[in-house]
């Protein structure tokens, strides 16, 4: 949705076509603001942004991010390994095609090998209480975190700078100030802003009762899409194993 | 275009769009601006928004108590080892193992430390702070970015209630305390992971 789509939307609910008592800039404003309050109601516009540790210090600040919530953080492992991958020796002539013609230019073996990444390591969330009562064996890599303002807290105390991916919601970080922008905000998201703007919209026209009921469905739409789109559950193994009644049928 | 910025004039201009005022005449800035800050503390204080980390030093002369400036301190760490919450009833009950910092508790504007220092100790305070006042019009307020937007309501239902628009005025502050509950609960509670959320299970 541009902003030209939904300005129309929002006047035509509100039956002025034609800027009058609801002047443009003010429908703009309430289009930014609605997408600033979804943003910040739902989390829904999320990022990974990473993050590095300073050697004996607890906190990372979050400072150059604009971000409304951590979710989750990953340890990010440096370094890859190299695997040979098992039963892929080749034999390879060299290019006279005469086997063992010379000592120095024989057959040779190809060992195909793949690199791989480390692998990273969700770290677990704590609160402030927990500091020092985990057992940790003696670890000094991030294991634990803990969102505080605008830091992460780590534990234990990392003796290294390493590498974070903190899984982020932001807020939106360009405002629409042009007919022809869009929202940053996911798509399925975007519904909720013509509500919020009527509710505004109400809220000046001083018909506070129109407005209650815009707020109230402008909320209870929020309620409906984080239940849809944002909690995440994730599967079991009972949910991705085949009934027994379909697997012993013949 | 850059992100939007909550600037003091920025708050001003949202709030007097609410109030259909684009240009001071009943209300000032400066009456505005009161309700504005007034705003801000509600929100850092109802929610404990407004979270820094401050370090103080307990006393060599036998005092048990070290003070704080906020609304409430959250948690204590002394030696990256976070100090156990009990209550004034319990000082002298609880089992030491030495002499350094183990438990705490708050009182007033001071946290009380158990067994009591016998040297100068540096703790670690986790606060819900009071937030600075906004006075220049490009002050931004130092409470959280997802929870300035409730700023607008607030002040708008402060400055009706000075023109003694009661109802709108508790329409406004029912919104705004909707709006904190609703924001609050999604973003400040520091729930631990347990193991069943990393295991498939």
């Amino acid at each position: 949705m541009t902003v030209t789509e939904i300005t129309n939307s929002a006047r035509a609910l509100l039956d002025e076509a034609t800027a009058a008592l609801w002047t443009s800039d003010e429908i703009y404003m309430w289009i930014n603001a609605a997408e600033r309050d979804i943003c910040a109601k739902t989390g829904c516009l999320e990022s990974i942004e990473a993050l590095t540790t300073t050697a004996s210090q607890r906190h990372v600040s979050l400072a150059t991010l604009t971000c409304v919530k951590v979710n989750s953080v990953e340890l990010v492992e440096s370094g890859t390994s190299t695997v040979l991958i098992g039963g892929e020796v080749n034999w390879k002539d060299t290019t006279d095609s005469v086997w063992k013609d010379t000592t120095d230019a024989v057959w040779k073996d190809y060992e195909r090998t793949i690199i791989i990444p480390n692998a990273p390591l969700s770290t677990l969330r704590i609160t402030p209480h927990h500091f020092g009562h985990i057992r940790i064996h003696e670890e000094t890599k991030p294991k634990y975190w803990v969102q505080w303002g605008n830091y992460i807290l780590i534990e234990p105390i990392p003796n290294d700078a390493y590498t974070l991916n903190a899984y982020v919601s932001i807020y939106p970080t360009d405002m629409m100030d042009a007919v022809g922008e869009s929202p940053q905000i996911p798509y399925e998201f975007q519904e909720a802003i013509v509500p919020y703007i009527c509710m505004m919209a109400k809220l000046k026209k001083r018909k506070y009762e129109d407005a209650a009921a815009k707020y109230a469905e402008y909320t209870i739409l929020l309620q409906q899409l984080i239940d849809t789109h944002i909690r995440r559950i994730p599967s079991r193994e009972i949910d991705i194993r085949v009934p027994d009644a379909v697997r012993t049928k013949r | 275009m850059a992100a939007y910025s909550y600037k003091l004039s920025n708050i001003l201009l949202t709030v007097r769009a609410m109030l259909r005022e684009t240009t001071a005449s009943f209300w000032s800035d400066a009456i505005l601006t009161i309700y504005i800050n007034e705003a801000i503390r509600t929100i850092a204080q109802r929610v404990g928004a407004y979270r820094t980390i401050s370090t103080a030093y307990s006393t060599a002369a036998l005092t048990r108590t070290v003070a704080f400036s906020g609304y409430k301190c959250l948690a204590v760490e002394y030696n990256n080892k976070a100090l156990i919450k009990i209550t004034p009833l319990q000082l002298g009950h609880v089992r030491l193992d030495g002499i350094l910092p183990k438990y705490w508790f708050e009182y007033g504007n001071y946290i009380g430390i158990e067994p009591i220092p016998a040297d100068i100790y540096p703790l670690t305070m986790y606060l819900a702070s009071i937030p600075p006042a906004l006075s220049g019009v490009n002050d931004v307020p130092v409470i959280p970015y997802s929870l300035c937007g409730l700023i607008t309501p607030f002040a708008a239902s402060r400055a009706l209630e000075q023109d003694n628009k009661k109802d709108v005025a508790t329409e406004l502050m029912g919104m705004f305390d909707n709006d904190l509950e609703f924001l609050s609960q999604a973003l400040l509670p520091n729930i631990p992971n347990g193991i069943e959320d990393v295991r498939f299970s």
